[in-house]
């Protein structure tokens, strides 16, 4: 929204602070006693206004000496919280709200939050404004402020209190051209209410998903501020809770929202709030700034006459890869390149992923190819609604570029390899493409992923020594988005850094000794290859001529404790297809041979998983071999129950004692 | 004349601050480090500066050289300042390998305010962002210099503080001629090397080599690196007037009591309501008890840490009206309602965690925790209100056997925080056999200080998702692979109750119809394995449960050199073991129970299946 933002400063007038008024009643005593945990189980807290307002209108303040007058954005925020414990109390008891200062010390923008407590008895107890603290998170070296932090402890809270908060951030002189609003929360929500007014000149378009659920806003004349339109009010009620659960779609995904585009600004623009309108201004804006010169080029080890005017992909992943191993990635990256300064960038060898596509659709440019910057919203952040258009939705950019016909998109997330493949994230995602003329959503041609797409295999060599202590060689290899999940875990950490953390792991799941550790090196290759050796942690049990032992395993006891849940609320959705291989061999120690009945298994999930446990004697080598592939990575919540039971079965049948028996 | 003192530190400061700090040419050539394309640090000084007021400075010199992986910045770009130990000065100069260099001052750092959504502080983080400046090779030399604003803390330098491979260490101690050093030397055989400069003498130990170890042995101490420990051999109190000498845990005591009193005398309103909370109860430790109930329930666990709030709690009125506070405030609450009806309980100072070895020699502060002590009729009782979890007079599990600073004035003292002797795990089981394994249920009872982490969960849960944490604490202190088919709890006064019908899969062996058993198949988180290496040399403590009581019933198994006539087992075993922290005798009694122990717990016994009549 950088670009939409309107600094203007043209009149002056003062900022009122209200007085510690809240907006909002506390609710009855009859909704207060219908709300207790028994009526609401297993939940933490129930939310019973969630009332989100937003406001642009004219203000004017003065400014050494000068009459400023300009549109600023007024975003209000009242929760009414009925809290059931201390879990809820640790939710929302503490208040942290983070907001930027454009300009300094000299136009602050505003910020006020009232808050109070309900006590069941019905006394309420208000917030004192000494608790409140404003302080500044990140300054200039001379002390300016660029960010503010508001935060506060509220005193006196105890399980069945009410708690109210309301506050309200005020940014001057700014204006954003579209706004998403979301209805649900983590906590189930009672009424949730949103306000939106535009000044009265604005042309804006109001779009709520899904529609039918939603319905039609209230439209009011409710401000009394000059030039301020009309306001549009929606109110919904009973919305469930969503919480962040391991394997679930995003939370924007989930929830109701509504958002608007202003299609034209009153008098200061000519704003057109459609695809098109914000591409085209993007594109003059960011995209159209500066150029990669012939001695930068050359710095990556590209030579302008090198390049073919026939392309081929090879080459486009070796530009690629150059821009990676020459620049430091930032591990987080804003939507806006910092395309003015391109010999900044050159000069620290520093970047984020929209400044690498930048560079690299510059260089593409050059070569003369046809290529395009895009927006990227992956599927980690989840879908993004063509009928709501703004930059909002996107947190990147990357790079489309077309070759005899064929796409291929390029993203510079830290998840992905030196050497380029596409991540799961983007396997199915939609992109807008930037041109001058505008934006074009593309639906990307990318193949389907296969269960071998998403792959990690664990493969433990066991062998006995002399004494018949266990001694354990194994390999694990990441591909997909288990490689990705890796990367993005380890993302700033050195290599000893990351050993350790393995050897950590492998100490709490399969091994009592790590003994050798050895990582690849994946940040450039496609593949995660982990390779150790160790001490397993079962050790024989020996019982008369026999000895028994069982097999340990640390990705499906991973896997299972991680999506393990007493309550699971949501649909499950993994990243793509997926498959989990685990092996063992076993070199029969001399004189013993394996005497434990063993049977093939098979379990399933109604053709969404597999699972297959089978067992093979090779001369004196025992061959063990576990698969789990997801065929589906969709697994509806009422299959839930029969997930774990799959998990179960397979890990029972894993940890079955192996008994060898003295020849 | 206080004033004058205060100007003179200052000026001293500022010129040490305007100084240029770094290295010479000829003494980087000097360093010899091996070749790695790992970051190292290759020189690495710590210095302390008492003054002749006993005020304290601490400056940090290091010389890192960059390794390949540059995106991984080091922790040495990373400086903190907060109210306790405040910045002063800082320097810093990239030597890059081509030869051109760079210096930064305390004006190019950023900083990053630390306090959020749990805790508000005075603590920053400042950084310099010289990380997108430097390649391999590169020099990167880092002075700060911090003013220890509460020197009677002590000094203390672990060598794990650099937390990185490192070479040519020091740390050196540099005091006024006249006093002299007490200090103690930790994990290492270092000693000083003992000069005179001016005025001052100083202490310098030297280290060759330091790289952080990930042990394995999980009944090792974790403070296992080097480290100097050294008390402040004066302190001006109120300058300069008085001098005190921190040079024991009484002085150590007389001092941290005088810095808090002003917050821990009790107002009116504050004996109104300790009169209130008491009303009715006829011992003092009934007395205490209520005092703890009702600081428990009606205060919650918050971090608000201004003004030296990491050292000094909030007074007493603020504690008790915001009904919020950390340790040290849940403790002043206590203490100051228990005093005000006439009771004499004591602050007292503790570590919370277990596994690192607390050094009484030295009054040096090795604390992250406050309790109340009370002594009732030559019992000594602990009341730790934080969060919301404690039972009245215990303490919770990660303090058992600690040693505490009990505060009274010129009486402070080290006592150990003992063992609760009603601790227990009891386990009752009652199963039938099956070909996956046992089937059955389970009660397991948790008494005393092993209650109090599951009434902290509860707590802090609501119900589903509590279940889902005793699922977790069943796999990591039970079972491993235990299938939990449904599950209920309870709370009693001082045991938490956790029954489930389960099935424990492969907990039997089978060979040609006859099974095995033995209590570690059944319960094979409970006791360690013998893979766990027990080096006597390095044990320290015993993080298992220690009291344990096994009672179970297999209903259709039974030994199978038992008649025909006697379906069924009944499986008793209890055991007790010391906890640790060890000394050596005590080592040697662990060492022999154990291995008894240990050798019952993995003894397999032969079963046959056989139906109860």
């Amino acid at each position: 929204m950088k670009a939409h933002r309107l600094f203007l400063i043209l009149i002056i007038s003062v900022t009122v602070s209200s007085a510690q008024k809240f907006v909002r009643n506390l609710p009855s005593e009859n909704l207060c006693q219908q709300l207790t945990p028994e009526n609401c189980k297993n939940v933490d807290a129930v939310i019973v206004l969630k009332e989100q307002s937003f406001l642009i209108r004219e203000t004017n303040i003065e400014y050494q000496g000068l009459l400023l007058h300009g549109p600023s954005t007024t975003r209000t925020v009242i929760m009414i919280v009925k809290l059931f414990n201390e879990a809820a109390i640790k939710r929302y008891g503490s208040f942290e709200y983070v907001y930027p200062e454009y300009f300094g010390r000299d136009l602050p923008n505003g910020f006020e939050v009232k808050a109070r407590v309900m006590k069941p008895d019905r006394k309420i107890k208000v917030l004192s404004k000494n608790e409140i603290k404003n302080i500044v998170v990140s300054a200039t070296s001379d002390g300016t402020p660029l960010a503010r932090k508001v935060l506060f402890k509220m005193p006196d809270l105890a399980p069945g209190d009410i708690l109210q908060i309301e506050y309200q951030f005020t940014e001057v002189f700014a204006r954003s051209s579209s706004a998403i609003f979301f209805y649900n929360d983590e906590d189930y929500v009672l009424f949730s209410n949103l306000y939106i007014t535009l000044p009265m000149e604005d042309k804006a378009r109001y779009i709520s998903l899904p529609e039918a659920r939603i319905g039609q806003p209230i439209i009011q004349q409710i401000s009394k501020d000059f030039g301020a339109g009309k306001t549009y009010v929606w109110m919904l009620r009973d919305l469930n809770a969503i919480p962040d659960e391991p394997y679930s779609r995003p939370f924007a995904d989930q929830s109701l929202i509504t958002a608007f585009i202003v299609e034209k600004q009153g008098k200061y623009g000519n704003y057109q709030g459609d695809w098109n309108s914000i591409a085209k201004n993007f594109y003059e804006n960011y995209l159209n700034q500066d150029e990669v010169s012939s001695e930068q080029l050359e710095s990556l080890g590209f030579l302008e006459d090198t390049i073919a005017v026939a392309m081929d992909f090879n080459q486009v992943d070796r530009l690629y890869r150059s821009l990676r191993k020459n620049f430091i990635l930032r591990e987080f990256s804003s939507l806006y390149p910092a395309s003015k300064g391109i010999k900044n960038i050159f000069k620290e060898r520093k970047a984020d992923a929209s400044d690498l596509a930048y560079i690299m659709f510059k260089i593409l440019q050059r070569w003369q190819q046809d290529v395009h910057i895009v927006w990227i919203r992956d599927q980690r952040q989840g879908m993004y609604e063509e009928s709501i258009p703004s930059e909002l939705w996107f947190n990147r950019l990357g790079v489309l570029i077309n070759i005899q016909g064929q796409e291929k998109l390029y993203d510079f997330d830290p998840c992905i390899p030196t050497r380029y493949v596409v991540p799961w994230f983007l396997r199915t995602s939609r992109v807008v493409e930037i041109t001058e003329g505008g934006g074009i959503h593309k639906q990307l041609k990318i193949p389907a992923a296969s269960v071998q797409d998403n792959q990690c295999i664990e493969a433990h060599h066991l062998r006995f020594d002399s004494s018949l202590v266990l001694k354990d060689s194994l390999k694990l290899s990441y591909r997909g988005a288990f490689a990705e999940k890796f990367r993005g875990e380890h993302y700033g950490e050195d290599e000893r850094q990351i050993v350790q953390s393995i050897k950590s792991d492998l100490l709490a799941s399969c091994f009592t000794v790590a003994e050798t550790t050895y990582v690849n090196n994946f940040w450039d290759d496609n593949e995660v290859e982990i390779f150790s050796c160790g001490v397993d942690q079962t050790q024989p049990e020996s019982v008369d001529n026999f000895f028994a032992f069982k097999l340990k395993n640390k990705l499906l006891d991973e896997f299972k404790n991680a999506i393990f849940s007493t309550v699971r609320r949501s649909d499950i959705m993994f990243d793509g297809p997926f498959q989990m291989r685990l092996t063992w061999t076993i070199a029969l120690p001399p004189g013993y041979f394996i005497s434990s009945k063993i049977d093939k298994q098979k379990f399933g999930l109604e053709g969404k998983m597999a699972s297959e446990i089978s067992f093979q004697l090779n001369k004196n080598v025992l061959e063990i071999s576990a698969n789990l592939n997801c065929s589906d990575p969709y697994i509806p919540l009422r299959l839930y129950p029969k997930l774990i039971q799959l998990l179960d079965d397979l890990l029972r049948e894993i940890n079955r004692d192996l008994v060898f028996k003295r020849i | 004349m206080r004033k004058q003192a205060r100007l003179v530190f200052l000026i001293g400061l500022l010129l040490l601050a305007c100084k240029q700090v770094f290295l010479d040419q000829a003494t980087i050539s000097s360093l010899t480090v091996p070749e790695t394309r790992h970051h190292q640090v290759i020189y690495f000084d710590k210095r302390f500066t008492v003054d002749e007021f006993g005020r304290l400075t601490i400056a940090t010199h290091s010389l890192l050289q960059v390794g390949e992986d540059v995106k991984s910045a080091p922790e040495l770009f990373y400086i903190f300042d907060g109210s306790v130990e405040k910045l002063i000065d800082f320097q810093a100069r990239i030597a890059h390998a081509t030869g051109a260099s760079k210096t930064y001052d305390k004006s190019d750092l950023l900083t990053q305010d630390l306090s959020n959504k749990q805790i508000i502080s005075e603590l920053q983080l400042k950084f310099l962002p010289i990380a997108e400046a430097c390649s391999r090779g590169d020099l990167v030399e880092v002075f700060t210099l911090h003013e220890q604003r509460l020197p009677p803390l002590g000094m203390r330098f672990s060598l794990a503080e650099i937390n990185n491979d490192a070479h040519n260490i020091s740390c050196s101690i540099q005091l006024p001629a006249a006093d002299s050093l007490q200090f103690q030397v930790k994990n290492c055989n270092a000693s000083p090397k003992i000069t005179s400069q001016g005025r001052s003498r100083i202490y310098q130990f030297t280290w060759d080599h330091y790289s952080p170890v990930i042990s394995d042995n999980i009944f090792e101490k974790r403070n296992r690196a080097p480290e100097v420990l050294a008390s402040m051999p004066r302190y001006n109190i109120d300058a300069p007037r008085r001098t005190i000498s921190i040079s024991n845990w009484r002085d150590f005591g007389n001092w941290y009591l005088e810095l808090i009193t002003p917050r821990i005398i009790p107002d009116d309103q504050v004996k109104r309501l300790a009169s209130t909370i008491t009303a009715g109860k006829m011992t003092p430790r009934a007395k205490m008890d209520a005092i703890f109930e009702y600081c428990q329930r009606t205060i919650r666990y918050e971090q608000v840490y201004l003004e030296k709030g990491e050292v000094v709690p909030n007074t007493i009125t603020n504690v008790l009206s915001r009904k919020f506070g950390d340790c040290k405030d849940y403790a002043v609450a206590i203490y100051g309602l228990a005093s005000s009806v006439g009771l004499n309980p004591h602050l007292a100072l503790c570590y919370r965690g277990r596994g690192l070895e607390f050094y009484p020699q030295m009054a040096v502060s090795q604390f992250n925790h406050m309790l109340v002590h009370f002594e009732d009729n030559g019992t000594d009782l602990w009341y730790d209100a934080t969060n919301r979890i404690g039972l009245p007079g215990i303490t919770t599990i990660d303090l058992m056997n600690q040693t505490a600073l009990v505060l009274e004035k010129n009486n402070s003292r080290l006592i150990k925080v003992s063992e609760c002797p009603a601790n227990k795990l009891a386990i009752d089981g009652q199963f039938k056999y099956s070909n996956r394994g046992l089937v059955g249920e389970l009660k397991i009872s948790l008494f005393a200080q092993y209650a109090i982490d599951l009434f902290y969960a509860e707590n802090y849960t609501n119900r589903a998702e509590f279940i889902k944490v005793l699922v977790e604490w069943l796999n990591r202190n039970i079972n491993k692979e235990i299938m939990v088919q449904s599950v209920d709890y309870r709370k009693e006064a001082l045991c938490f109750i956790v029954q489930i019908k389960c099935e424990i899969p492969n907990s039997v062996l089978e060979i040609d119809g006859l099974k095995y058993l033995s209590l570690a198949r059944i319960f094979n988180r409970m006791f360690p394995g013998p893979d766990q290496k027990m080096d006597a040399n390095k044990l320290f403590y015993f993080p298992f449960y220690n009291r344990v009581d096994i009672n179970l019933n297999l209903l259709n198994l039974s030994l199978s050199d038992r008649p025909a006539s006697q379906p069924g087992f009944l499986w008793h075993y209890d055991y007790e073991l010391p906890a640790g922290p060890f000394d050596a005798n005590q080592k040697s009694i662990f060492l022999t129970k154990f291995e008894a122990i240990s050798r019952e717990f993995h003894r397999t016994q032969k079963f046959i299946e056989r139906e109860a009549l």
